[in-house]
C-alpha cells in the first residue's frame, strides 16, 4: 500500500506496439512496474530503517567503547558507529597506532615549504626525541614504530602551541624552533599514548587498623626466562617494566610469574590489603595474585585484566570484611593450612601469574568492560525483577479494566453515558503535576510509601488514554455481530468477551506495549513512592546512575542498552499481532 | 472462554501476590529498638562511594557505643541518591506528606528558599547544646564565611556546610604562549583586567577559511560564571542588606552584563559561541581540554576534570579579571553543599549527631581516602573539593594536595590559590525568592546577550518581576487562611448540583432512546464502567477538586494556604508576560501534531506490506521510541550539533545545508544552531518527535489491519488509483483513529515537558518554556502550588474547549462502521 515515487515504467506509452503484441506489452509493462514498484519498497524500508536504527545502534556501540573512544574525534560521526577491537599482539611492550594521525599542514604555509618540510619532519623531530625515548633494549622493528609515530604526534603537540606566525618564516628558522621544542615532557605525554607496556611499581600496606604504611622500593623477578625485567623511571619514580614475547610457547601454557618480596610494617595476621601499582598495557590479558603471608598463602578469585594503559593501583585484599565502598579491590582467600593460627611472619611475597587471553576472549572482556562496570553500581537483577513484577501488573490490569470500560462506553447505552465520557477525557486535560501531592498522600495514607504498589495500583481503574482508543475500535464494529450473539442467547459479558476482545486485538497489542514502555521506562513514580534501595526499579537505577556517571558514557549507554533490550525483543514478539489484522466474519462491505 | 478467563485471573492474582510477599520481610528486619535513619542527596560518582564510606563508619560506631544505643537505639542508616534535578518534587512532595527525610544534603543555594518556607528546622538549639570543651564540636569561624552565612536566613543557622568550591580563571598556557602573551621568563600571563580579558578573547580566537570559528579565546558565560560572577565583580549588588528590595536592575551589573554581551559579540554572538560548545560540556570532550577553548571561569573543581582526562594539560589559573579600576582585590564566588535536617524529621536528635560526624575532621578524611583509592584504582590523579571549614581543609590540603606525590607541583600551587581566594567569596543571596533570581538573572543574560533587549532592559525587566513576588511574600500579608470547613461543602454543593442537572438532562434523553432491554443494559454498562468510575471516585476526584480550590490560594505547600480570590487568574492573565510567552510557544508546537500523523502514518502503511522480515522492520522504526529519555537526550544534544551533528552531516551530505542555511537566515536565525539558536529550538524538538514516530505508528498499524482486504480488492477491479483508494477507502475507514491521534496529540502538546526539560532547560531565551515546564517551576522551584494549580486549570480550559470543537466537528468526517448499521 505503499504509494512510490512517480513509476518510469507508467509513464512510458504502450501505444506504439502492434495491437496483437499489446496484451504481452502490457503484461510485460505490468511486470516491470511490479518489480519496480517492490524495489522502491525495499528501498524505503531498507533506508528507513537505517535512520531509524541510528539511535540505537549509537547507543549499542558506545556501550562497547571506552570514554577516551566516544570522544577520540568527534568530526566523523560515521567513524563513531564503530567500536575499536584490542591491538592484535603477541609481545609487551607494544606500539599502539590508532591514536596518532598523519602530518598535518600548518594554517597559513604555503603549498612548497609545506612540501619540503614535511618530508624533513620525521629525520627532525626523531633526532631530537631519540635519546629521550629508545633504550638500548629497544628492537628494531620497535624502533621504526615509535619513530614513525612519536615524531606525527609531537608535531600535533608542537603546532598546537606555536603562533601561526611561525609558519611564514625561512624553513632553516621553522627547523631550527622545532629541533629546540622537544623536551622531555612532550616525548614522555606522546610516549604514554603510543607505547604499551606492563609496569609494576612498589607497594603500600594497610593493617586492619586502616592505617597505611609505603614499603618502599622493592625488586621484581620473573620466574621464567623469556620474560624479562627491565628498571624504569617514570616522572622520577622507579617502576618496573616486563618485556616477553607470548609467540614463543603455546599461548594456552604461557604464564610468567612476576614476584617480590618485602619486610611488612605489620604482622601478617595484622595486614587488612596490600596495594600495588600496575599499570597494564590495554592487552586484555590477566594477572592472577597471590600473596604469601608467612606459611599461609592467599590466592586471587578473579584475575585481574590489564584493560587500562593508565597505571592504577590494584589493592589485594587479604583479612578482614571488604566494606561496600571497596568494590574495587580483589579479594584472596587463603588456601593451605595456618590460616587460623596467629602469624607474626612480616616476610611477605607477592606474585603475579601474568596469562595472555586468546584474542576472542580480549574482545569480548574489552566489549563487556562498560557493562560488568555499570552492574557494580546498578544491582540489575533486583531492578529487572521489581520492573518486570511491576511492568506485567500493570499489562494485565490494564489491559482487563480498558477494555471492559471501553465497551461500556461504545456498545452500552446508560444513562449519563456521554457526560461520563468527557469527564474522563477531561482528566488527561489536567497535568499531573498538580495532582501529584494529593495522590501521593492517598497513597501514604493507605499505606503504600515505599512499596511498589503505586506504581501499578491505578492500572486496576483503567487509564482515560487507552479506554479513549479502544472505544474508537470498538466503534468501529458492526452491530450485526452483537445482534446476532444476542439471538443465541449471549450476555453482555459473553458479547464482551467472546466477541468484542478478539475483534480488537491489535487494539490490545498496541495497549499492551504503550503500558509495558510506560511502565518500564517510568522513574518519576519510583523516584517519588520508593526510597529502599530493594524496591527500586531500573528506570529509577538508570536515571540516578545518569546523575552519578552523567559524564561516563559508555557506562551509561551500557545500564541503557540493558535497559531496552528487553522491549526490543517484547516489541519484536508483540508486534505480530497487528499482522492477524481483524477477520470480522459475517461483515456486509 | 472461561477457562482462559480463569487462567488470566490467577496468573494475575500470583503475580500481586509475589509482590506483597516481597513487603513482608522489608517491614520486620530492623528490630524494634533499630532506629532508621534516612539520608537523602548523595553526591555524584566516587563523591557518592566517599560518602558511603563516611556512612558506614557512622553506623558502626554508634552501635559500638553501649550508652548511645541504650539512649536511642540501633542505627541503621538508610542512604537514597535524589534522582538528578527532579529533586524539589521529591522533597517537597515528601515533607507535604510528613514523610521526610531525617537528613539531607542540600544545595547550600536554595537552603534559603527551603528554609523561608520552615521546611527545615533551625539548628541554633543543637549548636548553642554541644559540649564547649569538645574539640570536634561545631564552630562557625572555623568555616569560611561566604559558606556559613550562605546557609543562614534571618539570623538562624539551616544547615551546616561540608562542600564548597570557588570559582577562577583557567587558561591553556600553550595557546597563550603562542599567541605572545609572556613575561620575560617565557611564562604565560594571564588577563588581569576585563579590558585585558576581552583583548585576549578575540587575539585567542581563531577562524578558519570560511569563516567558521574554530578555537575560541573566550566565552563570558562558560563553565560556571554567569552574570553572578561579573556583577559582583563590578560590585554591583543583587539584593538590597534588608532583603526586601532586588536591585538585579543595579547599574554596575548591567554594567556588567553590557561587558558580557560585548565580549560574547567580539567573539561571534552568543549563538555562535554556545553552538560551538555544544558537542558534549563535560568529560573528556570539554573543549577547553582539547585547546578549542582557551580561557574558561570556573570551579576549582575544574582541576579534578583535568587531572582526570588531560592530566598532561598545561594549564593554569588566576583569579578572575575584574575591571581596571577595581583590580586590585579579587572577587571570587563560592557554592557548594551542606547537611540539613527537614521539618518533621521522625529523629532528629541522631540526624544533628550524624551530620556533627559527617562535617568532622575524621569523616572527611576518610571520605577523602576512599574517592582517592577509586581514583587510583583507576588510574586516574584526585584532586580534593575545597572544605567549608577552614581547620579541616588544611588537613585535606596537607594529606592530599601536598601530601600527594603523584599530583604535579602546579596543581598543588593552583589549588591553594583557590584555597587563599577563599575570604574572597561572594555568594548568592540567601531570600526566598532565591530560585527566581536566579532564573530571571539567567533571563536577563540570554535576552541581553541574544540582543534582544539592552542589558539595563533586560535586567530591569528581571528586577521587576522579582520585587513582585518579594512584596507578595513580605507585603501581602492580608489575605486571610483559607477556610476550608466552607470552601470543601461549597465546591461539593456547586459540583453536586453540576452533577444533578447533567442526570436531569440524562433522564430527558432516555426517555427518547427508551428500548425494551435499556434497563439491563443500563446496569450493564455501569457495571463495565465501575473500575473508572471507582478509580475515578478514589484518586482523581479529589485531587482534582483540592487543585480547583487550591487555585484561588495561595499555598506553598509547607504552609496553610490563603484565600486569595481569583488573583491567580488575573495575575497570570495580565501581569505575567512569562505565562503568555509559554502559551505562546505551547501553542506553536501544536503544529508539529499534523506533521507527526502523517509520518506516524506513512510508517504504518509502509510497515503493513507483505515482505520477508517484515517483523524486524517494524521493530527497526519503533526503536527511537523505546530508547530510555536519559540516553535519548545525550544522543539527541549530538544529533543536533551544528558542527559534528548527525543532522547537519547528513544535511551537508546531500547538499540542503546550504538552502536551509539560507532559509534560516531568512526567518532571523544566525545559522543552522538548532538547539542555540531561538528560532530554531522549537523546530528542533518538534524534529525530534517525528522520529519516534513509532509509537503512533502502532495505532496506525491496528487501524490498517481492521480494514478488511476486500473492499481494496473491489475498488481494484472498478479501477480505481492509489490516490483515490487512499481518499475513499483508507482515509474514511481509518477517520475514527484520525480522530484519535488528533486529539491525544493536541492533548499531549499542551503537556508537553520532559524533552524541554532534559535538553534545553527552556533556553535560548525562553523558545522551549512550555507551559507545563513553567508550571513545574512554579510549583516546585518557586513554592507557588496555588499559582500552578491556576494555570492547571486555565490549560484545561483551552484543552477543553478544543477538544469539545474538535468533537462537535467529528461527525462530518469521522466514520464509524457500526453507526451506519
Amino acid at each position: 500500500m505503499v504509494e512510490p515515487s512517480p513509476d518510469p515504467s507508467e509513464a512510458r506509452p504502450d501505444s506504439g506496439a502492434p495491437a496483437d503484441n499489446g496484451r504481452r506489452a502490457r503484461l510485460g509493462s505490468e511486470r516491470r512496474r511490479r518489480i519496480a514498484e517492490r524495489a522502491t519498497l525495499y528501498t524505503a524500508l531498507v533506508v528507513g530503517a537505517f535512520i531509524f536504527a541510528l539511535p540505537f545502534m549509537w547507543l549499542v556501540s558506545t556501550s562497547l567503547k571506552w570514554d577516551r573512544e566516544v570522544f577520540a574525534d568527534p568530526t566523523n560521526w560515521f567513524d563513531r558507529l564503530i567500536p575499536r577491537l584490542p591491538y592484535l599482539v603477541d609481545r609487551t611492550p607494544y606500539i599502539a597506532d590508532s591514536d596518532v594521525g598523519d602530518f598535518d599542514r600548518p594554517e597559513g604555509m604555503d603549498d612548497t615549504s609545506w612540501q619540503f618540510l614535511k618530508e624533513r619532519l620525521e629525520p627532525i623531530l626523531w633526532d631530537a626525541a631519540q635519546p629521550i625515548l629508545v633504550r638500548n633494549e629497544t628492537p628494531d622493528a620497535q624502533r621504526n614504530e615509535l619513530r614513525r609515530h612519536i615524531t606525527r604526534d609531537l608535531w600535533a603537540r608542537i603546532m598546537q602551541e606555536k603562533p601561526d606566525s611561525l609558519w611564514v618564516e625561512p624553513i632553516n628558522h621553522i627547523q631550527a624552533e622545532l629541533m629546540s621544542s622537544v623536551t622531555e615532557e612532550k616525548v614522555a605525554a606522546g610516549a604514554q599514548l603510543i607505547y604499551r607496556a606492563i609496569r609494576l611499581g612498589s607497594p603500600t600496606v594497610q593493617a586492619m587498623s586502616r592505617i597505611e604504611e609505603a614499603v618502599g622500593q622493592t625488586r621484581w623477578t620473573a620466574t621464567r626466562s623469556d620474560a624479562r625485567l627491565v628498571p624504569v623511571t617514570e616522572e622520577g619514580r622507579a617502576a618496573t617494566e616486563v618485556w616477553t614475547d607470548y609467540g614463543s610457547t603455546p599461548r594456552s601454557q604461557y604464564a610468567a610469574y612476576l614476584a617480590t618480596t618485602f619486610r611488612s610494617p605489620f604482622a601478617a595476621s595484622e595486614i587488612r590489603a596490600i596495594t600495588i601499582p600496575v599499570r597494564g598495557d590495554e592487552s586484555y590479558h590477566t594477572f592472577s595474585a597471590e600473596v604469601a603471608l608467612g606459611n599461609t598463602t592467599y590466592r586471587s578469585d578473579e584475575p585481574i585484566v590489564l584493560e587500562n594503559y593508565l597505571w592504577q593501583e590494584v589493592t589485594l585484599h587479604v583479612h578482614g570484611e571488604r566494606e561496600e565502598y571497596e568494590r574495587d579491590s580483589v579479594v584472596l582467600t587463603a588456601t593451605g593450612e595456618g590460616e587460623d593460627v596467629v602469624n607474626s611472619s612480616r616476610d611477605v611475597t607477592v606474585t603475579f601469574t601474568l596469562r595472555p587471553s586468546s584474542y576472542p576472549r580480549a574482545v569480548l572482556r574489552k566489549f563487556a568492560r562498560n557493562y560488568t562496570e555499570a552492574a557494580t553500581f546498578i544491582k540489575f537483577v533486583l531492578f529487572f525483577k521489581n520492573t518486570v513484577l511491576v511492568t506485567a501488573l500493570n499489562i494485565v490490569a490494564q489491559l482487563f479494566s480498558c477494555s471492559m470500560v471501553a465497551y461500556a462506553f461504545a456498545r452500552l447505552a446508560w444513562p449519563g453515558r456521554d457526560y461520563v465520557f468527557i469527564l474522563l477525557l477531561s482528566t488527561m486535560m489536567l497535568p499531573g503535576q498538580v495532582t501529584m501531592i494529593p495522590v501521593f498522600m492517598i497513597m501514604r495514607k493507605l499505606g503504600l510509601y515505599d512499596t511498589l504498589h503505586p506504581l501499578w495500583i491505578g492500572s486496576l481503574f483503567g487509564s482515560a488514554f487507552y479506554i479513549f482508543l479502544l472505544r474508537q475500535f470498538l466503534l468501529g464494529i458492526p452491530r450485526d455481530l452483537e445482534e446476532a450473539a444476542k439471538i443465541d442467547g449471549c450476555g453482555f459479558f459473553g458479547i464482551y468477551w467472546r466477541i468484542m476482545l478478539p475483534l480488537v486485538k491489535p487494539a490490545l497489542a498496541a495497549i499492551a506495549i504503550f503500558q509495558f514502555m510506560g511502565a518500564w521506562n517510568d522513574f518519576l513514580g519510583p523516584l517519588i513512592y520508593v526510597t529502599s534501595e530493594s524496591k527500586m526499579t531500573l528506570s529509577l537505577g538508570l536515571q540516578l546512575f545518569q546523575s552519578m556517571h552523567g559524564t561516563e558514557h559508555g557506562m551509561l549507554m551500557a545500564a541503557s542498552a540493558v535497559m531496552t533490550l528487553p522491549v526490543v525483543v517484547i516489541f519484536f514478539f508483540a508486534q505480530r499481532y497487528f499482522i492477524q489484522g481483524v477477520t470480522l466474519t459475517g461483515m456486509k462491505g | 472462554m472461561t477457562r482462559s478467563f480463569v487462567t488470566l485471573v490467577l496468573g494475575f492474582l500470583c503475580l500481586s501476590l509475589c509482590l506483597f510477599a516481597q513487603d513482608a520481610p522489608e517491614d520486620g528486619s530492623p528490630g524494634p529498638e533499630t532506629v532508621r535513619l534516612n539520608v537523602w542527596g548523595l553526591g555524584e560518582g566516587e563523591s557518592q562511594l566517599g560518602r558511603v564510606a563516611a556512612m558506614t563508619e557512622f553506623e558502626r560506631r554508634w552501635n559500638a557505643d553501649p550508652a548511645r544505643v541504650e539512649q536511642y537505639g540501633r542505627v541503621d542508616v538508610v542512604m537514597s541518591v535524589q534522582g538528578g534535578r527532579m529533586n524539589p518534587q521529591r522533597l517537597m512532595t515528601a515533607i507535604a506528606a510528613e514523610a521526610p527525610p531525617d537528613v539531607i544534603n542540600q544545595d547550600r543555594f536554595s537552603v534559603g528558599g527551603w528554609a523561608a518556607r520552615e521546611a527545615f528546622m533551625p539548628l541554633d538549639d543543637f549548636l548553642a547544646a554541644q559540649d564547649p570543651d569538645d574539640p570536634a564540636r561545631v564552630r562557625a569561624e572555623e568555616f569560611y564565611d561566604a559558606c556559613w552565612m550562605e546557609a543562614v536566613f534571618e539570623g538562624n543557622v539551616y544547615a551546616i556546610p561540608n562542600s564548597t568550591d570557588d570559582r577562577v580563571l583557567f587558561y591553556n598556557k600553550d595557546l597563550l604562549i603562542a599567541a605572545g602573551y609572556v613575561d620575560d621568563a617565557g611564562e604565560a600571563v594571564p588577563p588581569r583586567t576585563w579590558a585585558e580579558l576581552k583583548e585576549y578573547a578575540v587575539k585567542l580566537s581563531k577562524w578558519d577559511a570560511s569563516g567558521k570559528l574554530v578555537r575560541v579565546g573566550f566565552i563570558p558565560n562558560y563553565g560556571n560564571s554567569w552574570l553572578y560572577i561579573y556583577g559582583w565583580q563590578n560590585n554591583g549588588k543583587f539584593m538590597s542588606a534588608d532583603g526586601r528590595t532586588c536591585t538585579l536592575d543595579d547599574p554596575r551589573i548591567a554594567e556588567a552584563l553590557a561587558y558580557m554581551t560585548d565580549v560574547y559579540d567580539a567573539v561571534g554572538g552568543r549563538a555562535v559561541a554556545e553552538s560551538f560548545i555544544s558537542t558534549f560540556q563535560s568529560g573528556v570532550l570539554d573543549p577547553f581540554l582539547n585547546g578549542k577553548v582557551a580561557m574558561k571561569i570556573n570551579g576549582n573543581g575544574e582541576m579534578g576534570t583535568i587531572a582526570r582526562y588531560k592530566p598532561g594539560l598545561n594549564f593554569g589559573a588566576a583569579p578572575a579579571p575584574r575591571p581596571a579600576a577595581l583590580a586590585g582585590e579579587p572577587v571570587t564566588w563560592s557554592g557548594g553543599y551542606s547537611w540539613a535536617i527537614p521539618r518533621g524529621a521522625a529523629h532528629p536528635d541522631i540526624a544533628w549527631e550524624f551530620i556533627r560526624w559527617m562535617v568532622s575532621e575524621e569523616a572527611t578524611l576518610l571520605d577523602n581516602r576512599v574517592r582517592q583509592r577509586y581514583n587510583r584504582a583507576r588510574g586516574r590523579l584526585y584532586v580534593p573539593e575545597i572544605n567549608a571549614n577552614k581547620r579541616i581543609n588544611k588537613r585535606v590540603y596537607e594529606e592530599f594536595v601536598a601530601g600527594d606525590d603523584d599530583l604535579p607541583e602546579m596543581y598543588q600551587r593552583y589549588y591553594q590559590m583557590c584555597v587563599d581566594l577563599m575570604p574572597h567569596s561572594r555568594f548568592r543571596p540567601v531570600t526566598p525568592v532565591g530560585q527566581l533570581l536566579w532564573d530571571e538573572h539567567r533571563r536577563a543574560l540570554e535576552r541581553a546577550t541574544y540582543h534582544q533587549y539592552t542589558p539595563a532592559e533586560a535586567l530591569a525587566i528581571g528586577a521587576r518581576e522579582v520585587q513582585k513576588e518579594l512584596d507578595r511574600i513580605y507585603e501581602d500579608r492580608s489575605y486571610g487562611p483559607m477556610y476550608w470547613p466552607v470552601a470543601v461543602p461549597a465546591l461539593l454543593a456547586i459540583v453536586g448540583i453540576a452533577i444533578a442537572v447533567v442526570i436531569g438532562r440524562a433522564q430527558r434523553n432516555r426517555v427518547r432512546t427508551w428500548r425494551p432491554d435499556a434497563r439491563r443494559e443500563g446496569i450493564a454498562g455501569f457495571a463495565f464502567a465501575s473500575p473508572w468510575i471507582f478509580g475515578f471516585l478514589c484518586f482523581t476526584a479529589g485531587p482534582i477538586l483540592a487543585s480547583i480550590l487550591l487555585s484561588v490560594t495561595e499555598y506553598d505547600v509547607l504552609h496553610p494556604a490563603k484565600f486569595v480570590g481569583f488573583k491567580n487568574y488575573t495575575d497570570l492573565l495580565t501581569r505575567d508576560p512569562v505565562f503568555w510567552k509559554s502559551l505562546g510557544n505551547t501553542a506553536y508546537m501544536v503544529m508539529g501534531v499534523p506533521l507527526g500523523m502523517a509520518v506516524g502514518l506513512g510508517l504504518a502503511m509502509l510497515l503493513n506490506t507483505e515482505v520477508k522480515g517484515i517483523a524486524f522492520y517494524r521493530t527497526i522504526f519503533y526503536l527511537p521510541a523505546i530508547v530510555p529519555v536519559v540516553a535519548s537526550s545525550v544522543l539527541w544534544i549530538w544529533v543536533f550539533n551544528p558542527e559534528s551533528g548527525l543532522l547537519n552531516s547528513a544535511l551537508r551530505f546531500t547538499g540542503l545545508e546550504k538552502p536551509l542555511t539560507a532559509l534560516a537566515k531568512a526567518i532571523g536565525a544566525d545559522g543552522l544552531y538548532w538547539l542555540q539558536e531561538e528560532r530554531l529550538a522549537k523546530p528542533a524538538i518538534i524534529i525530534m518527535g517525528l522520529w519516534s514516530a513509532g509509537s503512533s505508528m502502532i495505532i496506525w498499524l491496528a487501524g490498517l489491519k481492521g480494514i478488511p482486504k476486500h473492499l481494496y480488492e473491489a475498488a481494484e477491479i472498478d479501477g480505481a488509483g492509489r490516490v483515490s483508494r487512499f481518499l475513499h477507502i483508507t482515509a474514511p475507514m481509518l477517520s475514527p483513529y484520525i480522530f484519535f491521534n488528533l486529539i491525544m496529540g493536541v492533548i499531549g502538546t499542551f503537556q508537553i515537558f520532559t524533552q524541554a526539560y532534559i535538553m534545553t532547560q527552556g533556553g535560548p531565551v525562553d523558545a522551549t518554556l512550555f507551559y507545563v515546564y513553567y508550571l513545574f517551576n512554579s510549583a516546585f522551584q518557586y513554592f507557588r502550588m496555588g499559582y500552578a494549580s491556576a494555570m492547571a486549570w486555565i490549560l484545561f480550559g483551552i484543552v477543553l474547549v478544543l477538544t469539545l470543537i474538535q468533537f462537535k466537528l467529528a461527525p462530518r468526517w469521522v466514520h464509524y462502521e457500526s453507526s451506519e448499521s
